[in-house]
This record gives C-alpha cells, structure tokens and sequence, in this order.
C-alpha cells in the first residue's frame, strides 16, 4: 500500500462500478457546466463594464514599454 | 506622550479597536474554516473539475499577498460595478486568505489517516460523504487543532489590513494611526496596540493548546 506516492486521495474509492461510473459522469458534466457558468459570468460582467476593451490589453501586445 | 496620557485620552477608542480586531478575526476565522472545510471536500472529491478548482483555489489564495488582494477588492472590483463596503473588502480579504491554509492544514491532517481505516470504512459500504463526515473530518479537524491555533492568530494579525482603508470604528492598527495623526503618539501608541495583540495571541495559543490536549488522539 505505501509503494508510490499513494495518498489519502486514492484511499477514499476504490474502482467505480458500471453504475457508479454514470452518475460520476453526470456529476463531472454538471460541476464542469456549473464551474463555466461562473467564469462566463466573470467574462461578462468584464464584458459588460467594458473592461474587456482592447486599449486595457493592447500593451501586453507591445515589446517594449 | 507616556502610556498613560494616550490611555486616559484615547483608552476608549483603543478598547473600541480591540473589539473590532476581535470582531473581524472572529468572522474571518469562522468564514475561513468553513470556505476552507468546503474546498477540502471539493479537493478529495472523485469528481475531477471539482479537485481541480479546489487546487487552483488554494494556489491563487495561498500565494496572493493580503495587501495585494485587499487593493484588487477596494480598487478593481468598482470597474466591474460590484462596490462593496470597507468592511466587508476587509472581510473577504481577511478569510479569502485564510481559508486557503485552512484547506492545507485539514489536507495535511487527513494524510495522517491511516488508509486501513478508510479501506476500513469503504468495506462496510460507506457512502464517500459517510466517510467524509464520520471517519476523516472528526480526525483531520483532531489533528489540526495546533494549526488552526496558528491560523486563528496569523488571521488575527492579518485583519491589520483595515487599518489601510479608512474604517469606523477601526481596527488597534488603524488606531495607531489615527491617535498619531492627531496627536504626538510616536512609538508608544504602537506599544498599546502591540500589547493588545500579544494579549489576544497568547490568550489564543493557550486555548489552542488546551483544546488540542483535550481532542489529541493518542497513539
């Protein structure tokens, strides 16, 4: 058991079974929607305040100051 | 001006202050132990995205300087139109921070665990949150009482942050600076406000160091 770097992490489940492997499909698709909802927000709310403007990002573009 | 005159002139607004100090490390500590029990769980969780935005949670908080993010949340976030009060920039800033370390300190508690006894816990058919709630959590916060101790002080003297925005009533750092721009306080207005946080630190440690006595699990 303590060959590798085996953690706590792997501890907690062994191989999911048929069932179990759908509902953590389900799982990882809805916390990946909920997780890019919360960044689409953040972009939008840039989006809607104009801060996504080029002249605030133009001068990562340039080489030299 | 001696300790005393600044106590009979200003002892009032130092007590003020020092409530307010207990005030925010309390909120703080609270808001950061339970945003740090949260990302903990997302973090051990088998769903990847989950571990992943728990990862980089504690990356981007752990490493972020308290300064830095109090000026991103008083300065940057009106440009987004999201104002919100001195106060609760303060707070956010001051658990934000915290609840980043909280999360590494229940993780370093939880690798004390044996994995017999969570191999244990699965081979009588416990659910993953049956686990989580009666086998881990109990022992990880067991284990890192002493941290925590540390953690509840370090956020202490992190909510010396609010004296860099104008509060009222202010924090025993902000006092500082509004007895001396008033009057002449020099150093010894400092040396109050130092022995208030050494009180409270000392007062902190002592009780971290009875509860940890008292939940230690003795192997």
């Amino acid at each position: 058991m303590s060959t590798g770097n085996f953690s706590i992490r792997d501890a907690l489940y062994e191989a999911p079974g048929p069932k179990t492997k759908k509902r953590m499909i389900i799982a990882t698709a809805i916390s990946l929607a909920v997780l890019c909802w919360l960044l689409f927000l953040v972009i939008r709310q840039f989006y809607i305040t104009g801060q996504l403007g080029a002249k605030y990002w133009n001068f990562f573009t340039t080489y030299a100051t | 001006m001696s300790v005393f005159e600044l106590l009979s002139q200003y002892g009032g607004k130092y007590m003020l202050a020092l409530l307010t100090t207990w005030k925010l490390t309390f909120l703080a500590f609270l808001l950061a132990l339970s945003i740090g029990i949260i990302i903990t769980i997302m973090r051990i969780c088998p769903i990847k995205p989950l571990r992943i935005a728990g990862d980089f949670y504690v990356q981007i908080f752990r490493n972020i300087p308290g300064a830095a993010l109090l000026i991103v949340l008083v300065y940057a976030l009106p440009y987004l139109n999201l104002v919100w009060s001195y106060y609760v920039c303060v707070l956010t800033a001051t658990s934000l921070i915290p609840s980043a370390f909280c999360s590494e300190y229940l993780m370093a508690g939880m690798n004390t665990i044996g994995a017999g006894q969570i191999e244990a816990a699965r081979s009588l058919g416990m659910t993953f949150f049956k686990i989580i709630k009666n086998v881990v959590l109990p022992q990880a916060l067991r284990f890192s009482v002493l941290p925590m101790t540390n953690l509840l002080v370090a956020t202490m003297l992190t909510t010396a942050l609010a004296s860099q925005v104008p509060m009222n009533p202010t924090d025993l750092t902000g006092i500082v600076s509004y007895i001396n721009t008033r009057a002449v306080g020099g150093v010894t207005a400092f040396l109050i406000s130092a022995i208030l946080y050494c009180i409270t630190a000392v007062f902190i440690g002592q009780v971290g160091n009875l509860i940890d006595r008292k939940v230690r699990i003795l192997r």
